[in-house]
Protein backbone atom coordinates (compact mmCIF):
# COMPACT_ATOMS: atom_id res chain seq x y z
CA UNK A 1 0.00 0.00 0.00
CA UNK A 2 3.13 2.47 0.81
CA UNK A 3 4.65 1.33 -2.22
CA UNK A 4 1.71 1.95 -4.42
CA UNK A 5 1.50 5.56 -2.39
CA UNK A 6 4.90 6.09 -3.61
CA UNK A 7 4.51 5.30 -6.59
CA UNK A 8 1.78 7.44 -7.29
CA UNK A 9 3.38 10.36 -6.09
CA UNK A 10 6.45 9.95 -8.40
CA UNK A 11 3.92 9.78 -11.19
CA UNK A 12 2.07 12.53 -10.18
CA UNK A 13 5.52 14.56 -9.96
CA UNK A 14 6.69 13.19 -13.33
CA UNK A 15 3.36 14.35 -15.08
CA UNK A 16 4.05 17.96 -13.16
CA UNK A 17 7.94 18.21 -14.34
CA UNK A 18 7.50 16.38 -17.56
CA UNK A 19 5.46 19.66 -19.89
CA UNK A 20 7.63 22.03 -17.95
CA UNK A 21 11.00 20.71 -19.56
CA UNK A 22 8.85 20.07 -22.90
CA UNK A 23 8.48 23.43 -22.88
CA UNK A 24 11.77 24.79 -22.00
CA UNK A 25 13.45 22.71 -25.22
CA UNK A 26 10.48 23.79 -27.17
CA UNK A 27 10.35 27.75 -26.13
CA UNK A 28 14.27 28.17 -26.40
CA UNK A 29 14.73 31.10 -29.18
CA UNK A 30 17.90 31.86 -31.44
CA UNK A 31 19.22 35.02 -31.02
CA UNK A 32 21.21 35.80 -34.16
CA UNK A 33 22.90 39.56 -34.56
CA UNK A 34 22.31 40.23 -37.77
CA UNK A 35 23.49 44.45 -38.15
CA UNK A 36 25.50 46.72 -35.94
CA UNK A 37 24.19 50.35 -34.24
CA UNK A 38 26.44 52.31 -36.61
CA UNK A 39 26.75 56.25 -36.07
CA UNK A 40 29.06 56.83 -38.87
CA UNK A 41 31.14 59.75 -39.21
CA UNK A 42 30.53 62.81 -36.53
CA UNK A 43 31.21 65.99 -35.80
CA UNK A 44 32.80 67.20 -32.40
CA UNK A 45 29.97 69.07 -30.90
CA UNK A 46 26.87 67.47 -33.18
CA UNK A 47 24.51 64.77 -31.82
CA UNK A 48 23.41 62.23 -34.27
CA UNK A 49 20.35 60.21 -33.66
CA UNK A 50 19.62 57.00 -35.88
CA UNK A 51 15.94 56.55 -35.96
CA UNK A 52 13.96 53.02 -36.06
CA UNK A 53 13.60 53.45 -39.80
CA UNK A 54 17.25 54.15 -40.66
CA UNK A 55 17.75 50.62 -42.37
CA UNK A 56 21.53 51.39 -43.05
CA UNK A 57 22.28 52.30 -39.48
CA UNK A 58 20.28 51.17 -37.27
CA UNK A 59 20.79 47.82 -35.42
CA UNK A 60 18.88 44.74 -35.92
CA UNK A 61 19.15 41.15 -34.06
CA UNK A 62 16.55 38.17 -34.92
CA UNK A 63 14.87 36.14 -33.12
CA UNK A 64 13.82 32.91 -34.60
CA UNK A 65 11.33 30.37 -32.08
CA UNK A 66 7.88 29.75 -30.93
CA UNK A 67 6.14 31.02 -27.88
CA UNK A 68 6.45 33.82 -25.58
CA UNK A 69 9.74 35.62 -24.74
CA UNK A 70 11.49 38.10 -22.34
CA UNK A 71 13.79 40.33 -24.13
CA UNK A 72 16.39 42.48 -22.25
CA UNK A 73 18.72 45.10 -23.90
CA UNK A 74 21.67 45.52 -21.79
CA UNK A 75 22.88 49.30 -22.91
CA UNK A 76 25.96 51.16 -23.09
CA UNK A 77 26.34 54.09 -21.63
CA UNK A 78 28.98 55.49 -23.63
CA UNK A 79 31.28 54.45 -26.86
CA UNK A 80 34.99 54.12 -25.78
CA UNK A 81 37.90 54.58 -28.26
CA UNK A 82 41.56 52.48 -27.71
CA UNK A 83 42.85 55.45 -26.87
CA UNK A 84 39.98 55.62 -23.73
CA UNK A 85 38.31 58.44 -25.18
CA UNK A 86 34.48 57.92 -24.39
CA UNK A 87 31.32 59.29 -26.53
CA UNK A 88 28.45 59.35 -24.98
CA UNK A 89 24.87 57.40 -25.92
CA UNK A 90 21.26 58.25 -25.01
CA UNK A 91 18.34 55.72 -25.70
CA UNK A 92 14.74 57.18 -25.65
CA UNK A 93 11.86 55.38 -24.71
CA UNK A 94 11.12 54.78 -28.53
CA UNK A 95 14.48 53.87 -29.35
CA UNK A 96 14.26 49.72 -29.99
CA UNK A 97 11.68 48.35 -31.84
CA UNK A 98 9.88 45.13 -33.12
CA UNK A 99 9.97 44.13 -37.01
CA UNK A 100 8.51 41.03 -38.51
CA UNK A 101 9.44 39.25 -41.09
CA UNK A 102 5.68 38.65 -42.48
CA UNK A 103 5.49 42.49 -42.48
CA UNK A 104 4.15 45.28 -40.80
CA UNK A 105 5.39 48.66 -39.26
CA UNK A 106 8.04 48.74 -36.63
CA UNK A 107 6.45 48.20 -32.82
CA UNK A 108 8.40 50.80 -30.93
CA UNK A 109 9.44 50.07 -27.17
CA UNK A 110 11.69 51.31 -24.52
CA UNK A 111 15.11 49.38 -25.31
CA UNK A 112 15.40 50.11 -21.47
CA UNK A 113 12.35 48.13 -19.68
CA UNK A 114 12.18 44.30 -20.23
CA UNK A 115 9.88 43.76 -23.43
CA UNK A 116 7.63 40.34 -24.01
CA UNK A 117 7.80 38.72 -27.40
CA UNK A 118 5.48 36.53 -29.12
CA UNK A 119 7.28 34.14 -31.81
CA UNK A 120 5.95 31.70 -34.10
CA UNK A 121 7.31 29.21 -36.73
CA UNK A 122 6.08 30.77 -39.44
CA UNK A 123 8.40 34.17 -38.99
CA UNK A 124 11.48 35.63 -37.88
CA UNK A 125 11.10 38.38 -35.48
CA UNK A 126 13.72 41.57 -35.65
CA UNK A 127 14.70 43.34 -32.53
CA UNK A 128 15.84 46.77 -34.02
CA UNK A 129 17.82 49.15 -32.46
CA UNK A 130 18.66 53.10 -32.46
CA UNK A 131 19.83 55.83 -29.84
CA UNK A 132 21.51 59.19 -29.61
CA UNK A 133 25.38 59.82 -29.65
CA UNK A 134 26.36 63.15 -28.07
CA UNK A 135 29.78 63.69 -28.95
CA UNK A 136 31.27 67.01 -26.74
CA UNK A 137 32.67 69.92 -28.57
CA UNK A 138 36.26 68.72 -27.48
CA UNK A 139 35.83 65.49 -28.54
CA UNK A 140 38.90 63.32 -30.06
CA UNK A 141 38.92 61.91 -33.51
CA UNK A 142 38.92 58.18 -33.83
CA UNK A 143 36.87 54.94 -33.65
CA UNK A 144 34.51 54.74 -30.76
CA UNK A 145 32.71 51.08 -29.85
CA UNK A 146 30.71 49.31 -27.62
CA UNK A 147 28.64 46.21 -27.33
CA UNK A 148 24.95 45.65 -26.88
CA UNK A 149 24.23 42.88 -24.98
CA UNK A 150 20.60 41.15 -25.41
CA UNK A 151 19.46 38.96 -23.15
CA UNK A 152 16.36 36.49 -24.19
CA UNK A 153 14.63 34.45 -21.97
CA UNK A 154 11.52 32.50 -21.14
CA UNK A 155 8.80 34.34 -18.77
CA UNK A 156 9.17 33.71 -15.33
CA UNK A 157 12.77 32.16 -15.65
CA UNK B 1 10.49 6.01 0.52
CA UNK B 2 14.44 6.83 0.39
CA UNK B 3 14.52 5.67 -3.13
CA UNK B 4 11.86 7.66 -4.37
CA UNK B 5 13.36 10.75 -2.90
CA UNK B 6 16.55 9.76 -4.74
CA UNK B 7 14.69 9.60 -7.69
CA UNK B 8 13.19 13.03 -7.19
CA UNK B 9 16.79 14.77 -6.42
CA UNK B 10 17.97 12.95 -10.10
CA UNK B 11 14.84 14.28 -11.99
CA UNK B 12 15.39 17.58 -10.35
CA UNK B 13 19.48 17.55 -11.17
CA UNK B 14 18.42 16.47 -14.89
CA UNK B 15 15.83 19.10 -15.03
CA UNK B 16 17.08 22.83 -13.28
CA UNK B 17 20.21 22.61 -16.39
CA UNK B 18 17.14 22.13 -19.07
CA UNK B 19 15.32 25.78 -17.47
CA UNK B 20 18.51 27.22 -17.15
CA UNK B 21 19.47 26.90 -20.82
CA UNK B 22 15.93 28.68 -21.88
CA UNK B 23 18.01 32.32 -21.13
CA UNK B 24 20.45 32.76 -24.17
CA UNK B 25 22.16 36.16 -24.76
CA UNK B 26 23.08 38.01 -28.53
CA UNK B 27 24.89 41.03 -28.79
CA UNK B 28 25.53 43.70 -31.41
CA UNK B 29 28.13 46.51 -31.70
CA UNK B 30 27.62 49.93 -31.94
CA UNK B 31 30.33 52.58 -33.16
CA UNK B 32 30.68 55.76 -34.38
CA UNK B 33 33.55 57.54 -35.85
CA UNK B 34 34.58 61.00 -34.55
CA UNK B 35 35.67 63.21 -37.62
CA UNK B 36 39.46 64.83 -37.91
CA UNK B 37 38.86 68.79 -37.31
CA UNK B 38 41.94 70.55 -38.67
CA UNK B 39 41.36 74.09 -40.05
CA UNK B 40 42.26 77.65 -39.85
CA UNK B 41 39.99 80.02 -38.66
CA UNK B 42 39.87 83.77 -39.21
CA UNK B 43 43.61 86.19 -39.42
CA UNK B 44 44.32 89.05 -37.93
CA UNK B 45 46.84 90.70 -39.87
CA UNK B 46 50.29 91.69 -38.48
CA UNK B 47 50.65 95.65 -39.33
CA UNK B 48 53.84 97.93 -37.93
CA UNK B 49 51.49 100.96 -39.05
CA UNK B 50 52.86 103.78 -39.90
CA UNK B 51 56.27 103.81 -38.87
CA UNK B 52 58.65 107.04 -38.75
CA UNK B 53 61.66 106.33 -40.32
CA UNK B 54 64.45 105.75 -38.09
CA UNK B 55 62.39 104.37 -35.14
CA UNK B 56 61.94 101.31 -34.41
CA UNK B 57 58.23 99.52 -34.78
CA UNK B 58 56.22 96.27 -33.44
CA UNK B 59 53.38 94.80 -34.76
CA UNK B 60 51.86 91.41 -34.17
CA UNK B 61 49.49 89.04 -36.09
CA UNK B 62 47.63 85.61 -35.86
CA UNK B 63 45.37 83.16 -37.10
CA UNK B 64 43.43 80.96 -35.53
CA UNK B 65 43.56 77.27 -35.45
CA UNK B 66 41.18 74.35 -34.65
CA UNK B 67 42.24 70.41 -34.20
CA UNK B 68 41.54 67.50 -32.48
CA UNK B 69 44.63 65.61 -34.02
CA UNK B 70 48.21 66.24 -33.63
CA UNK B 71 50.11 68.98 -36.02
CA UNK B 72 53.33 69.53 -37.37
CA UNK B 73 54.05 73.43 -37.95
CA UNK B 74 56.69 74.17 -41.05
CA UNK B 75 57.01 77.44 -42.88
CA UNK B 76 57.01 77.36 -46.74
CA UNK B 77 59.23 80.62 -47.13
CA UNK B 78 61.68 79.23 -44.79
CA UNK B 79 64.76 81.80 -44.52
CA UNK B 80 62.15 84.31 -46.07
CA UNK B 81 59.10 84.12 -44.39
CA UNK B 82 57.66 87.24 -43.24
CA UNK B 83 59.99 89.27 -45.37
CA UNK B 84 58.06 92.82 -46.54
CA UNK B 85 58.90 94.93 -49.68
CA UNK B 86 58.91 98.02 -50.99
CA UNK B 87 60.05 101.23 -52.57
CA UNK B 88 63.29 100.52 -50.98
CA UNK B 89 63.76 96.67 -51.15
CA UNK B 90 62.64 93.96 -49.04
CA UNK B 91 63.60 94.10 -45.21
CA UNK B 92 63.58 91.64 -42.93
CA UNK B 93 61.71 92.09 -39.49
CA UNK B 94 62.60 90.29 -36.56
CA UNK B 95 60.33 87.86 -35.62
CA UNK B 96 59.11 85.65 -32.20
CA UNK B 97 56.42 82.91 -33.29
CA UNK B 98 54.51 80.10 -31.87
CA UNK B 99 51.23 78.96 -30.98
CA UNK B 100 49.02 79.97 -27.56
CA UNK B 101 45.61 79.49 -26.39
CA UNK B 102 44.94 83.03 -27.16
CA UNK B 103 46.02 85.61 -29.94
CA UNK B 104 47.89 87.70 -27.38
CA UNK B 105 50.49 84.84 -25.92
CA UNK B 106 53.26 82.25 -27.42
CA UNK B 107 52.95 79.39 -25.31
CA UNK B 108 54.62 77.19 -27.64
CA UNK B 109 57.32 78.51 -29.25
CA UNK B 110 58.47 77.32 -32.83
CA UNK B 111 61.99 76.58 -33.45
CA UNK B 112 62.41 79.17 -35.53
CA UNK B 113 60.78 81.45 -37.52
CA UNK B 114 62.70 81.58 -40.63
CA UNK B 115 63.83 77.87 -41.04
CA UNK B 116 66.55 76.54 -43.52
CA UNK B 117 64.16 74.52 -45.80
CA UNK B 118 60.65 75.00 -46.43
CA UNK B 119 60.22 71.43 -44.90
CA UNK B 120 62.09 71.76 -41.82
CA UNK B 121 59.43 71.01 -38.85
CA UNK B 122 59.32 74.32 -36.75
CA UNK B 123 57.19 72.46 -34.28
CA UNK B 124 55.30 68.91 -33.76
CA UNK B 125 52.63 68.15 -31.07
CA UNK B 126 51.18 65.06 -30.58
CA UNK B 127 47.33 64.39 -30.81
CA UNK B 128 45.14 66.16 -28.12
CA UNK B 129 42.82 64.64 -25.69
CA UNK B 130 40.41 66.64 -27.17
CA UNK B 131 39.28 69.41 -29.64
CA UNK B 132 41.64 72.56 -29.01
CA UNK B 133 41.26 75.80 -30.29
CA UNK B 134 44.49 77.48 -30.74
CA UNK B 135 46.39 80.71 -32.25
CA UNK B 136 49.38 80.73 -34.76
CA UNK B 137 51.25 84.25 -33.58
CA UNK B 138 53.65 86.25 -35.11
CA UNK B 139 55.17 88.95 -33.03
CA UNK B 140 57.38 91.32 -35.13
CA UNK B 141 59.67 93.94 -34.96
CA UNK B 142 61.75 96.31 -37.05
CA UNK B 143 64.79 98.14 -35.54
CA UNK B 144 65.22 101.81 -36.01
CA UNK B 145 67.94 100.87 -38.56
CA UNK B 146 65.30 98.96 -40.67
CA UNK B 147 62.92 102.20 -40.53
CA UNK B 148 65.23 104.48 -41.71
CA UNK B 149 64.80 104.01 -45.88
CA UNK B 150 62.85 105.45 -48.68
CA UNK B 151 58.81 105.65 -47.44
CA UNK B 152 55.92 103.91 -48.86
CA UNK B 153 53.73 100.49 -48.52
CA UNK B 154 55.86 97.54 -47.70
CA UNK B 155 54.40 94.35 -47.64
CA UNK B 156 54.53 90.70 -47.61
CA UNK B 157 52.64 87.29 -46.65
CA UNK B 158 53.62 84.56 -44.08
CA UNK B 159 52.80 81.33 -44.88
CA UNK B 160 52.23 78.72 -42.34
CA UNK B 161 51.81 75.21 -42.76
CA UNK B 162 49.78 72.72 -41.14
CA UNK B 163 50.31 68.80 -41.49
CA UNK B 164 48.05 66.31 -39.73
CA UNK B 165 50.63 64.22 -37.32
Amino acid sequence: MRGTWQRGALAALLFVWSPTVAAAHAQVATVSPVQGLSFGLLLPGAPETVPLDDVARRGVVALAGTGSLDVTFVLPAALVSPEGGSLPLSFSTMSAGLLQSSGGPVLPFDPQQLQRVQLATDRVTHLVLGGTAQPATTQRAGHYTARILVIVSQPGT
Amino acid sequence: MKNTLRVLAAIAFVALPSMAQAQQTGSINASADIATVFAFGASTPLSFGSVTPGTAATGTGSIAFSRNVGVIWTLPDAAATGQITGPGGTITPTYTCGTGSTAATITSAFSTCAPATATSAVLTVSAPTSLVNEFVIFNGSLSAAQTNTVPGNYSGTIRITATAN
